[in-house]
């Protein structure tokens, strides 16, 4: 990795990872509160409760705070003339090269959490792979969308 | 052009097309009739007379009503050529039209079940480029091979006609026959019949018979009959092995049987820059590859054909071209590795068929013994656990599972010219992908935080394949290395 990559995501993209992660703990919590109450009814193992309840907190801790700063500070890409190269990854690192030529199509998706902090999702699509850029202001996205359409026109068949 | 002739389709399509309405029905029919034929007669003093009729007269009636929606569906479907397309008109209830021009098909498939055989007919699915649902466009469930052959002779006309629109009445070009194609390769018996005993599924069928075959040792209590029937039970064991022994004869001899009926009399034709394969004894398939829509080339070799130097070469395709919806083509079944690469020379001039590799390096090799680890620690840890102490035994995994991780570890290598990758792994069977760079959709490069250290990475190269495409890995190779590969694939480098 001899260069680091141009761009990063929008700051405000960890915020939605966070909401993210908040809404899937909640619902988690509220099957660890399922067991809670099976415990008390059927005469579960009451180890069973605590173990669920410890692994919650843990993953919750990992999931809301530690994984999305990781992840954000990897994500990372940048659009060029001939290529697109983006880089993500949480304990292992990937980074992924598509040359313009291969892209097929790109578009910008735009869920309501997303909506909410003005960002968008952006894909983009080979003939094989699809590969997304998550959170991105959405008039950046868009720009960028058509800039890549553009590009991906432009680009020829060199072989 | 307003007055054309119109095609049917011929008559056995009425059969065919009945036999196929029924199947769905068979089985409940049988169920029914077996669970109430003792109580069904044709006595009409017995009190379930009125019930056999009914039973009776439903069934009649459904038969008849299939046959004459066979029939009415025979009758309604009609085709024939217009303005440079092929026309079909069908439908049993609403009509429907479907107007295909000819210089958008790609393909014309032929199958050919027994029904087809006897009456020399083709079956003719036609395929065309905007065809992304990998069911054919059109289909033509049974006509003569004249009427195929005359489908073929449009299509070129049209297709003319398009490159030399101005040219005078293309009445000359009716006469056109269609030109003989090049035999690239014919199957041989003996291939064939070793292709049948050196398949993984025979493997498979080996390890299970004999993994059942040991099952008797536990079924058969032993402790408790033994004394005077010892001599029976003595009788018994060599009774068991040579049922065993004679059901391992039979599969093989089915298997070599299935075989060699699949693929009976495989060729390959070549002509215009499009492959035909044809393969079967009872039912003949023959498929139509153009050459440009190959996206990689595979040669696997499973651990027992590569000993005899034999190997199987199959084909990525875009697009739904194979016949069972396959995502690859296979492009010679069974054959003798240097006989392969000068097919594939000749076939694909452009390729070259690489022997020199750059190697994983050593400090990989720990990686490819030990990851991903826990597929084998858990397995065996639960099973050990809950089946002590014979649970044990499965510990006889672990060496078997690392000579296969040493062996994966001495087969992969990758090389790079010009405009071609390959890359050369092994699961079980031995992989060489042979890839052209324009064909390479997408390159990654992954690095996990020890590898990082190590600088050890591991490339991911996807083509497209059928409708969701290939991923061929380059596991733990020296970044260095890795990094060279991405390089290369740099469009502007």
């Amino acid at each position: 990795m001899s260069i680091e990559l141009k761009n990063k995501i929008d700051p405000k993209g960890l915020t939605v990872w966070r909401i993210h992660a908040m809404i899937t703990s909640f619902i988690t919590l509220i099957i660890t509160a399922g067991v809670f109450v099976c415990t008390y009814y059927f005469d579960w193992y009451s180890w069973i409760q605590y173990a669920l309840l410890a692994l919650w907190v843990v993953s919750a801790i990992l999931g809301i705070v530690v994984f999305p700063k990781i992840r954000w500070s990897r994500w990372r890409y940048e659009v060029r003339e001939q290529e697109i190269e983006i880089q993500s990854g949480l304990f292992i690192v990937e980074r992924t090269l598509v040359p313009m030529i291969r892209v097929q199509h790109v578009d910008t998706i735009q869920g309501p959490i997303l909506k909410k902090y003005n960002l968008s999702e952006m894909n983009i699509s080979t003939a094989a792979t699809r590969h997304t850029i998550p959170a991105l202001k959405a008039e950046e996205a868009d720009e960028l969308r058509m800039r890549i359409s553009k590009l991906a026109r432009v680009a020829e068949e060199d072989v | 052009m307003s007055e054309q002739k119109v095609t049917r389709l011929h008559p056995i399509t009425l059969i065919i097309n009945f036999v196929s309405q029924i199947k769905g029905f068979v089985i409940p029919a049988a169920v029914l009739l077996v669970s109430t034929f003792s109580s069904l007669t044709f006595d009409p003093n017995e009190k379930f007379f009125v019930k056999t009729l009914i039973y009776t007269g439903i069934m009649a009636l459904l038969v008849i009503l299939f046959a004459v929606f066979s029939w009415i569906k025979w009758r309604k479907f009609v085709y024939w050529f217009e303005d440079g397309e092929l026309r079909i008109e069908y439908g049993l209830f609403v009509k429907k039209k479907r107007y295909i021009p000819f210089e958008r098909i790609q393909t014309l498939n032929y199958k050919e079940s027994i029904f087809h055989r006897i009456f020399k007919l083709v079956r003719v699915e036609i395929e065309t480029a905007g065809d992304s649902s990998g069911s054919s466009e059109g289909e033509l469930t049974a006509i003569t091979r004249g009427q195929a052959e005359q489908i073929e002779i449009e299509m070129n006309k049209a297709k003319n006609k398009v490159i030399h629109s101005d040219d005078e009445d293309s009445e000359e070009v009716t006469i056109e026959k269609v030109p003989a194609k090049k035999s690239i390769y014919k199957m041989t018996n003996k291939e064939l019949i070793l292709l049948a005993s050196t398949s993984s599924s025979m493997g498979l069928l080996f390890a299970s018979v004999f993994a059942i075959g040991s099952q008797f040792n536990d079924l058969i209590p032993y402790e408790q009959i033994y004394g005077e029937m010892q001599n029976i039970i003595k009788f018994g064991v060599v009774f068991i092995i040579a049922i065993v022994l004679l059901l391992i004869l039979f599969a093989w001899i089915v298997a070599v049987a299935l075989a060699y009926i699949v693929n009976y009399n495989f060729k390959i034709e070549e002509l215009d820059d499009k492959i035909f394969i044809s393969k079967g004894l009872l039912e003949k398939k023959s498929l139509t590859m153009p050459l440009y829509r190959i996206q990689g080339i595979r040669i696997v070799e499973n651990p027992i054909r590569q000993i005899f130097g034999y190997c199987r070469v199959v084909v990525d395709s875009a697009g739904g071209t194979g016949d069972e919806k396959e995502d690859t083509v296979v492009l010679l079944p069974f054959i003798k590795k240097k006989e392969a690469v000068k097919i594939l020379q000749t076939l694909f001039p452009q390729y070259i068929v690489e022997d020199k590799f750059v190697k994983v390096p050593r400090k990989s090799l720990f990686r490819y013994l030990m990851l991903p680890i826990y597929f084998l620690v858990i397995p065996i840890a639960a099973v050990s656990y809950f089946f002590y102490p014979y649970g044990l035994f499965s510990l006889i995994i672990v060496p078997i599972w690392m000579i296969m991780k040493f062996w994966q570890y001495k087969t992969a290598g990758f090389a790079m010219t010009d405009l071609q990758l390959t890359i050369v792994y092994r699961f079980i069977s031995k992989s060489t992908v042979i890839i052209s760079k324009n064909r390479i959709q997408a390159m990654t490069m992954k690095q996990s935080f020890f590898a990082e250290r190590k600088d050890i990475a591991t490339n991911k190269v996807n083509i497209m394949s059928g409708m969701t495409g290939f991923t061929a890995k380059t596991k733990h190779f020296a970044k260095e290395e890795q990094e060279k590969m991405l390089e290369w694939y740099k469009p502007n480098a």
